[in-house]
């Protein structure tokens, strides 16, 4: 997550008509908790029971957890790139995300 | 022999293989199933629950991860 933060302004541009969700299955208080100590700028969803990983496609039944597949939705609803998995801390997973959010929110 | 190794290595791999199934992601162009959850920030937990509908006309980044705490 701290790539996320700290490339919040170039990729994902100050959350300007673009909007970052980040799904685990952790409580409610565990992510918050998380993003204060680490000043993260962007939204954390909790999925405790998984039901949106398994709607989506991104459930791990084995260990009961998200694998860490992402998705850029567009302005129209639908998908429009997908990484499986999404290596955070691969930076050349990064071209491929900053090309799908430019396709998709214009340059 | 060789026909008794393929049958074996077939009996291992199917579960897997239907397993897998389960982790398939949507597909690029497939529309974005709506759902709700509830939000937490660094400022605390959202009073209401967030939509994905709640995103119309922008573009939505949702990045599935583990747990809270870990890298990656």
């Amino acid at each position: 997550m701290d790539a996320y933060r700290d490339q919040y302004a170039t990729l994902f541009r100050n959350g300007k008509k673009v909007v970052l969700l980040a799904v685990s299955v952790d409580p409610d208080t565990a992510l918050v908790s998380w993003a204060r100590d680490k000043q993260y700028p962007f939204r954390f969803l909790s999925d405790p029971e998984g039901k949106v990983g398994k709607l989506y496609g991104a459930w791990e039944p084995k260990y009961k957890l998200d694998n860490r597949t992402l998705f850029v939705v567009g302005p129209d609803g639908k998908i429009a790139y997908v990484a499986d998995p999404f290596q955070e801390i691969d930076p050349k997973a990064y071209d491929g995300l900053k090309g799908a959010i430019d396709r998709s929110a214009g340059e | 022999m060789r026909t008794a190794v393929i049958a074996l290595t077939m009996a291992l791999a199917a579960p897997a293989a239907l397993a897998a199934q389960d982790t398939i992601p949507l597909a690029v162009g497939t529309v974005a199933p709506d759902f709700s959850l509830t939000v937490a920030t660094k400022d605390g937990t959202g009073k209401t629950p967030v939509r994905l509908s709640d995103f119309r006309d922008q573009t939505v980044v949702i990045a599935f991860f583990y747990k809270a705490r870990t890298k990656g």
